[in-house]
Order: structure tokens, then C-alpha cells, then sequence
């Protein structure tokens, strides 16, 4: 893993923030995994994924002069995940005209390395988020597949980590609701 | 609680490592190709940019306004997150009515589906009197079949997952949304097209029907509920509430 210190940032985010095109690049090529993964988890589309991440790259661009101080990462995924929260909305206002002319897309089937868990486990479990709320399963993405530490969620949400903290639990325990009521077989230890 | 709670984020740990995230496209490559277009960010361009947006925002209510905008008048209630219900000039003529599928035993079902199925506690002494599994590949329902004490049959329509969401309707039928009930409800009644759609958003056309029997429709913990029968609405709540 690749470590990068806030100061290293900085002085890139400065000089974009005067315009220099080739630093902003040198940030997205930097994020451009954390800001992609972050849209791909929200919309299970890799196209899709690409265009909001780009979308939201531009965003950051604009609003660069907004951006003062902090970790850059949770700024822009969040940027992201939000562009990615508002194009599945636009999705399933689409869906009932794609729907008719058979236009609608794939669900993404994520491979997985079979070796760390059952591929029907994994499957039980993707369902089980999916039936979380829109907040909850996204607070789960962000901490658990994007790995955003809690000082950075909560930048991300703008509250302090103690609130962090209560939140994702309150996000586990309804994760616990779903599975009990729907997949008890989740809560069978395995290897 | 907590020792299950830990099971769970043990099992997401192990979920997020064994995801074999497909390669990032370059898009400091693409970003860069567009930024060449984008003047250089900055003070100065900010009050043209709020105006802007300000400018769109009223085009938007204008447009919404005179009804140029028809996803704004024809759609009822497709902004809701899972249970969608169009207004629909779609003629019902010629769709099946009755709802189909194979017979099987209540655990038989529960197999089948791959969940636990949740069953009334109320009116008590209620017991299922059949029990159908709608199978459409990626998409199940059972359909438990119930007599209410005073004679009404009503049935009870389970999914697998965050399906079941169309339903549109035409004219002479009418949708109510019910406070309190899961995390959205809705009342409806008049005839109506019923059909399921599928993960990727399809309609399956094996599932499409009609129906002018009263129907309760909620979301609860994701998934999607059903209750039809000629049953009075505060009767059909109180069904749907006593679920375990």
C-alpha cells in the first residue's frame, strides 16, 4: 500500500486550485480507484461507475475552491458516491420506459476470490445490504469496502467520529434485523 | 446481539478483500481530455455559475409547470425508492387475471426461496389454506393463501428480494399512501396491471396480470410485501402489522 502524506496533496490541490490542469490530473490519477470503486458500489454498473467517477472528477475540479484543507479522499468520494446516488435515482425513473423497450442493463455480478469467502455467502450477504436503507448501506460501503476511517467518515458526513461511531452501529444492527428475519444462515459460523 | 453484530462485520471484512474489483479505467486520461475544455477554476466564475443554475432551475418550474415535462404529470410515483406505481393508458384486455403458479408446502416454499417467510399473527388462528411459488428465474414470490373469520380470502405475496415493484394502473383505479407501515405503503384500488420486474429492471412478462381486488403494498426491511383481498384498508393494516 501506497502512503501519501496531507502535504503532498496540499501542494497539488494549490496549484489546481491556480489552474494547473497537470496536478488536478496527478490527484485523479492518485484517487481515481477510491473515487471509481466508491461509484461501482452504488451503481453495480462499470459504465455507469466510469461516468459518474468522471463526472464527479469534473465536479471536484469546479468546486476546488471550495475545498479548504483536510483529507482529500473522503471529499471526492463522497462527491462521487453522491453523483452515483443521483444517477440510480434517474435509473429507476428510466426503468419503466427501458423496461418496455428491453433496454435496461445487467446487475453486476462481482467476482469475487473464493478462497477468503462461499460464493453463496457472499451472495446472502450482497443481498442483505441491498435490502439496507439507501444511508446505511452506503455508511457500510464506504467504512468496510473503501475502507474510509472513521476520522475520514467523518469528514465525509461533517460530524464528529463519536457520531461516526453510532451511526455504523446502528447500520450493523439493522444489517443483524435483515439477516435474522431473512438469511439466519449468515449467522452460522463458518472457517 | 454483539457477538452476532461481530459475525457480520467479520464476514464484510472478508467480503470487501475478496472482491476482484475490475481494473480502473485511466481517468486522469479522460479527466484531463475534458478538463482542456473547462476554464481554469476560480473566484470569478462563480456568480455566473449560481446565476446559471438559477436560470435552469426556473426553466425547470416553468416547464414542470405547463406540463412539457410529461415523467412530471404521467408518473405517479416513480420518485418513491422501491414500490413504483405508473398511471398507464395500457389496456388490461386480454392479461391473465389469476395468479398462477406451482403448489407447494409452506417449508417447501421457504426452500424454494431461499428466506424465511413471515406469516400473520392476526386475526389468530389463521392458517395458510395454499401455498404457490411464483419461480421467474431470478425473481420468486410465494403466494400464501389465507380465509379471513369472516369469510374473505386474501393472499399474501412474498418476494426474494427488492422486486414485485410495478404496478401501474389506469384511470379508474386509485393509490393512498398509508402512514406507518414499513418504510412506504400504499392503498390501491380499481383495476389494475400487476407485473414484476426483474434485478436488472425488466419487466417479466410471465408475471404480468390484472387485478381490481384491494391491495396493500409495502417495503419493510427491503423487501416488498403484498397483501390482495376484498378486505376493508384498516383491516388489511392490521394484517400486515401482526407479520412475524
Amino acid at each position: 500500500m501506497e502512503e501519501r502524506t496531507p502535504l503532498e496533496d496540499e501542494s497539488l490541490i494549490v496549484k489546481a486550485q491556480h489552474g494547473d490542469a497537470s496536478a488536478f490530473g496527478q490527484l485523479v490519477e492518485r484517487y481515481q480507484d477510491a473515487v471509481f470503486r466508491g461509484a461501482l458500489l452504488v451503481l453495480q454498473d462499470a459504465s455507469e461507475a466510469e461516468d459518474a467517477a468522471q463526472e464527479a472528477f469534473m465536479k471536484a475540479y469546479r468546486a476546488l475552491h471550495r475545498f479548504h484543507g483536510g483529507a482529500l479522499r473522503p471529499w471526492l468520494v463522497k462527491i462521487a458516491v453522491n453523483e452515483a446516488l443521483n444517477r440510480r435515482k434517474a435509473r429507476k425513473r428510466r426503468m419503466a420506459v427501458a423496461q418496455r423497450i428491453g433496454t435496461a442493463g445487467e446487475t453486476l455480478e462481482w467476482a469475487l476470490d473464493e478462497t477468503l469467502i462461499d460464493r453463496e455467502r457472499a451472495r446472502l450477504l450482497r443481498a442483505a445490504l441491498e435490502a439496507l436503507r439507501e444511508q446505511e448501506r452506503v455508511l457500510i460501503y464506504l467504512r468496510y469496502f473503501l475502507m474510509l476511517s472513521e476520522k475520514e467518515l467523518a469528514g465525509y458526513f461533517g460530524c464528529a467520529p463519536g457520531t461516526v461511531k453510532s451511526r455504523l452501529h446502528r447500520a450493523l444492527a439493522r444489517l443483524r434485523e435483515v439477516v435474522i428475519r431473512r438469511y439466519p444462515g449468515l449467522l452460522v459460523e463458518t472457517g | 446481539m454483539q457477538h452476532e453484530i461481530d459475525l457480520l462485520e467479520h464476514d464484510l471484512e472478508r467480503l470487501s478483500q475478496a472482491i476482484l474489483y475490475q481494473q480502473t479505467p485511466n481517468l486522469s486520461r479522460k479527466v484531463g481530455q475534458r478538463l482542456v475544455t473547462v476554464p481554469p477554476v476560480g473566484g470569478p466564475r462563480r456568480r455566473w455559475a449560481l446565476v446559471g443554475a438559477a436560470v435552469a432551475l426556473a426553466v425547470l418550474a416553468a416547464a414542470v409547470a405547463v406540463g412539457s415535462i410529461p415523467p412530471a404529470r404521467d408518473a405517479v410515483a416513480d420518485f418513491f425508492d422501491r414500490i413504483n406505481i405508473f398511471q398507464t393508458t395500457e389496456s388490461p384486455e386480454g392479461l391473465p387475471t389469476a395468479v398462477t403458479g406451482t403448489q407447494l408446502t409452506l417449508q417447501e416454499a421457504e426452500a424454494r426461496l431461499g428466506q424465511r417467510l413471515l406469516l400473520p399473527t392476526y386475526p389468530e388462528e389463521l392458517t395458510p389454506s395454499k401455498v404457490l411459488l411464483q419461480d421467474f428465474g431470478q425473481v420468486k414470490a410465494a403466494v400464501i393463501f389465507f380465509r379471513h373469520p369472516d369469510g374473505t380470502p386474501f393472499a399474501l405475496f412474498e418476494t426474494n428480494g427488492r422486486v414485485g415493484k410495478g404496478l401501474p394502473f389506469g384511470r379508474t383505479a386509485s393509490a393512498t399512501f398509508v402512514p406507518g407501515l414499513g418504510s412506504e405503503a400504499y392503498w390501491l384500488e380499481g383495476l389494475r396491471i400487476v407485473e414484476y420486474y426483474d434485478l436488472s429492471g425488466r419487466v417479466i412478462p410471465e408475471s404480468v396480470r390484472t387485478t381490481d381486488v384491494n391491495t396493500l403494498v409495502w417495503d419493510e426491511g427491503g423487501f416488498v410485501y403484498r397483501l390482495e383481498g376484498q378486505l376493508a384498508q384498516e383491516e388489511a393494516v392490521r394484517i400486515a402489522q401482526s407479520l412475524q
